[in-house]
């Protein structure tokens, strides 16, 4: 048995899934939000909406950066989201819709990414599906 | 001011103790959002769940320790010229409350903005924060 004795930290990065209708526009995203323009939460959205946008990639590249996979990218679906996450995913891309998976990370030192990496839940209008179950500890 | 004690733990000074639909008008965000719930947890963790530390040192402590500031100090860990800097708003009848870090990012420098102006349309004069 091993015992560790020293200061332990807990660091983590969760998934999210973003599909848009078309780019994912920082307006539409603060009507996603429930943020209109002249409110004080304008400057915390902001800083979510650019780490979501530096973060997320298309289905395909995003598996092959983070789990250097190829191809059978449903199959790697299957394997990281729920049934209902996937077919969201597949049918967007059906209808000429835009999927992105990201990560956000809860030890890049910055508060706000880290916050948003452990608050899980899902939200969604005409325009933008934006899915962070999985961000939980 | 928002004062982190450690990790998972906060000492929050303010004018008063704001309620929910002040703080929700002021924050204006549109009701029922993402970002309307997560305005009532910010408001829950600085005015709604802090427990009143000058309501228990005035209950419990105020025989122990010579003053509030040496309180603050010994009991909460506070750094002694920031002790004596909240002491001296007792007068003032401001808030001063010690809870659970449960939102993280409230030292965050734009957090912190964001907190600011909400609060300063509420009025709060001594609003200002602190790591």
């Amino acid at each position: 048995m091993k015992v560790r004795t020293d200061f332990v930290t807990n660091s983590s990065s969760t998934s999210f899934v973003i599909i848009t209708t078309g780019d994912f526009e920082r307006a539409d995203f603060f009507e996603l939000m429930g943020v209109p323009k002249n409110s004080p939460l304008v400057p915390l959205f902001d800083a979510l909406y650019y780490h979501l946008q530096a973060e997320m990639h298309p289905i395909e590249e995003y598996f092959q950066l983070y789990r250097r996979a190829v191809g059978k990218w449903l199959e790697l679906l299957q394997n990281e989201f729920a049934d209902e996450v996937v077919e969201r995913i597949v049918e967007a891309e059906k209808a000429g819709h835009k999927a992105f998976i990201g990560k956000l990370a809860s030890d890049d030192g910055d508060q706000i990414e880290a916050f948003f990496c452990t608050d899980s839940f899902e939200v969604e209008n005409e325009k933008i599906y934006f899915n962070a179950l999985d961000c939980a500890w | 001011m928002i004062l982190e004690l450690d990790i998972t733990k906060l000492l929050v000074v303010f004018d008063r103790r704001y309620s929910l639909s002040e703080f929700r008008t002021a924050s204006q965000v549109v009701p029922g959002s993402y970002a309307d719930e997560l305005v009532e947890r910010i408001h829950n963790c600085l005015f709604k769940y802090p427990r009143d530390i000058l309501a228990e040192y005035e209950k419990y402590y105020a025989v122990e320790y010579s003053d509030f500031a040496e309180f603050l100090y010994w009991k909460y860990r506070v750094d002694r010229d920031i002790a004596q800097k909240i002491t001296a708003r007792i007068s003032d009848g401001v808030f001063i409350g010690y809870c659970r870090n449960s939102i993280w990012m409230l030292t965050d420098e734009t957090v912190t903005a964001v907190l600011k102006r909400i609060l300063s349309d509420l009025g709060e004069k001594g609003n200002e924060s602190s790591d």
